[in-house]
């Protein structure tokens, strides 16, 4: 009986020494949670850096941004902050991001990243940024859904900002993208899965920019890549017409003139088919774009309930919209020469044959092809006023 | 009491079937597709399913015949003693050989995802371990187990796979059927051989409480698994596109983490496939190892199978880290796939079974 019992005890006392826990906990308050990283090529900068740092191992600069949860959650902490921001040096991503816990007094953890910035010099260099995607795209603790976005600039400063509704910039990214989901948008979301797929299967893509402001921050326009290298930039005006291609359900204001005013269409279905007509040696593109809305302002004392002025109104605003994609179609031919819209891809589903011709050369192809824009407007509202 | 109790109904057996299936090929499949045959991958997928079903076929008549016997004995009936101890030898290697891979797959899985600091001896024995216990307790337990993992399992994959469609892209998957035939016959052949569980039917044999139904049973399980893969195999296509389903390590797994549970609070959702899918593959796991002894126990007549099973787990073990990184591991899988799996898949079973009738042997199938 005995012999049973310190055999039990005995047992007990292993297991307690087996079972105290796993090799890979970590307490909550001993993470730091980057909420945004962003990444920028080191350049060396004589009145700020270290001279230590000016060598060729010095190849990321990566800003990362982490909340002071006590201070968040509304507890009292120990310092006034809302969020921390450092700065690290490297020559890879996780050569950087490792310097950085020797800095700071917490494990630094990516799952709950909420967006990732790319800086202008990151997006110039083909070598960095293939590597930063590789990384991203390897790490299993990026999810793919976080939204990535471009700054023109500074990507410190940009993380820095201290929104007055939102301190965290990160969160404040993410949140614009869903406001430009839901309410109809400016530019197209990406997100980090879009940017691989984008990258992979078109070398081409866009990513939205990222301004920023005293108090806040602005997405509009986008950077334009190719071959994993910055092309240049599309303002918000250049960007807006291939929204009505790029994205499947777009809802946006339309202002068009009419007489010496201006009349508001806010679309509310939106429906855009790419057909490709002509054979082998010429291939032209149409673009048909179905619109449904309603009309938000017009003018007061004029009577629009009258079909006639429905349909004045219509053809205003098709040639308002059929502008608006013929202005951007030229500026990415003729400008940046690059196929951001994927027309190249939509050829190889629809005319597999043709595009087996065409695809060696495609980037001279797409500068000379001819477009076809066409919109389809119809009114179904016009509010409550006569 | 019911630790002897090693009788199942045909209920359990197609559930049990499912979830072997199921676990063998799932985070993979897609990838796979889609490396033989870009956006027509999943139509492969359609004949590996039937292909499937054809091997389901041989083997459920060749086990009808013979109800009280397993593998061991019939082969040993059909084709004289040493023959068939000998092909029983070759099934516990090529039995072993596979689980340990499948063992040291899971163990880099969950490192990877999971348990980063873990070392995976650790993952992997203590999987091993409780495959074992769970084994030592009998078949019939292990049937129970799998009518619960069932709905664990299942439930939230398919309602994963609903929340997924609104993401789902189908241009991704167009120009349809522009893939030469030969490629996409030769993709299936390949495909097929990942539905390599159905082997395990071999050996249930005297484990059934009616044999009349098993060729339905299994025709269900592979039907229905073979429809899950098409429909991930589609998803995962029409969500990533050709390429992004190719660079995917474990698309099925990455597929999990786009999905956006409604006003949920949840994060990194791709875990919980995780573990559904290591359910999975214990009850894979588990199988292997039961057969395994189940198989030494009929060559050596010996009357108690529990005493074999912990014996086997340092073979095991030690298979599992032999290579050296999982790109190795992969490579070996993939030698096993071309020369080993498909042996006890199709052609043995057809020589048995063509066998067995030339020399009237077995009951022959009444109807």
């Amino acid at each position: 009986m005995s012999q049973l019992k310190s055999k039990i005890i005995i047992i007990y006392i292993i297991i307690s020494f087996l079972l105290t826990g796993c090799w890979d906990g970590i307490d909550i308050n001993r993470r730091a949670f980057v909420v945004s990283m962003g990444i920028d090529k080191f350049v060396f900068d004589e009145t700020k850096d270290d001279p230590n740092l000016n060598t060729e191992l010095s190849r990321y600069r990566i800003t990362f941004s982490i909340p002071n949860l006590p201070k968040f959650v509304g507890q009292q902490g120990i310092s006034e902050e809302p969020k921390f921001t450092r700065v690290s040096v490297g020559t890879t991503i996780s050569n950087t991001y490792k310097a950085l816990e020797s800095r700071i007094n917490k494990s630094i953890y990516f799952g709950h990243t909420k967006s990732l910035l790319f800086g202008q010099e990151l997006l110039k260099d083909k070598i960095l940024l293939k590597q930063t995607m590789d990384t991203l795209q390897r790490n299993p603790d990026f999810g793919k859904a976080i939204p990535v976005v471009a700054v023109e600039g500074s990507v410190e400063e940009a993380l820095e900002v201290l929104p007055d509704t939102q301190p965290m910039v990160g969160i404040y990214i993410m949140e614009l993208f869903d406001n430009n989901r839901e309410n109809g948008g400016f530019f197209d979301e990406k997100s980090l899965g879009d940017l691989l797929q984008n990258f992979e299967e078109d070398k081409t893509g866009l990513i939205p920019r990222l301004s920023v402001g005293e108090k806040d921050l602005k997405i509009e326009g986008a950077a334009v890549i190719k071959d994993y290298e910055l092309q240049g930039w599309l303002d918000e005006r250049q960007l807006k017409g291939l929204l009505w291609i790029l994205k499947k359900d777009y809802r946006l204001e339309i202002s068009a003139p009419y007489d010496d005013y201006y009349i508001a269409y806010n679309v509310s279905e939106s429906n855009t088919k790419i057909e490709f007509l002509g054979d082998n040696e010429e291939i032209i593109c149409k673009v048909l774009v179905e619109v449904e809305g309603n009309i938000d302002e017009f003018i007061l004392d004029e009577n629009i309930f009258e079909l006639e002025t429905i349909r004045k109104l219509e053809k205003v605003i098709k040639k308002e919209i059929e502008n608006e994609i013929n202005y951007s179609l030229e500026a990415i031919q003729e400008k940046y020469k690059t196929d951001v819209i994927q027309i190249g891809k939509r050829l190889e589903r629809k005319k597999p044959d043709v595009w087996k011709k065409v695809k060696d050369n495609w980037d001279e192809v797409f500068e000379n092809m001819q477009f076809i824009v066409e919109a389809k407007v119809n009114i179904r509202r016009i509010g409550q006023s006569k | 009491m019911f630790t002897k109790n090693d009788k199942i109904s045909i209920r359990q057996v197609e559930v049990l079937l499912i979830l072997d299936l199921y676990s063998k090929a799932i985070l993979f499949l897609p990838r796979n597709a889609a490396e033989i045959a870009n956006q027509d991958g999943w139509i492969c997928l359609i004949g590996a399913t039937i292909l499937a079903l054809f091997y389901g076929y041989i083997i459920t008549r060749l086990v009808k015949r013979f109800p009280n016997d397993t593998f061991v004995e019939f082969s040993s009936k059909i084709l004289s003693k040493p023959v068939g101890i000998f092909l029983s030898i070759l099934l516990i290697i090529k039995l072993t050989v596979t689980v340990s891979f499948e063992l040291r797959t899971f163990g880099e899985v969950v490192k990877q995802v999971l348990l980063p600091k873990t070392p995976i001896e650790i993952i992997i024995s203590s999987m091993l371990l409780m495959a074992c216990y769970l084994v030592r307790k009998g078949f019939e337990a292990r049937a129970r187990l799998g009518e619960i993992l069932f709905f664990i399992v299942l439930i939230p994959i398919i309602a994963v796979y609903i929340l997924l469609l609104p993401n789902v892209d189908f241009e991704n998957i167009q120009p349809i059927l522009t893939t030469p035939l030969p490629k996409i016959l030769k993709g299936s052949y390949n495909l097929s051989l990942d539905y390599v569980s159905i082997e395990l039917i071999l050996l249930v044999g005297p484990l059934l409480n009616n044999h009349k139904k098993l060729g339905r049973a299994s025709f269900n399980a592979i039907l229905f698994v073979g429809i899950l893969n098409v429909i991930s195999a589609v998803i995962a296509l029409g969500v990533f596109g050709v390429i992004g389903t190719k660079t995917q390590v474990w698309p099925v797994m990455v597929l999990m983490g786009l999905v956006e549970i409604p006003g949920a609070f949840i994060e990194r959702q791709e875990i919980l496939i995780m573990t559904f899918w290591i359910l999975s593959v214990f009850s894979f796991i588990s199988a292997s190892i039961y057969f395994i002894s189940l198989i030494i126990t009929r060559i050596t007549k010996s009357a108690d199978q529990n005493f074999l099973v912990l014996p086997l787990v340092p073979f095991i073990y030690i298979i599992s880290l032999l290579p050296n990184n999982i790109v190795q591991t992969s490579d070996w899988i993939l030698f096993m796939r071309d020369y080993f799996r498909f042996l006890f898949l199709f052609p043995i079973p057809l020589i048995l079974l063509l066998v067995a009738r030339l020399r009237k042997l077995g009951e022959p199938i009444e109807k």
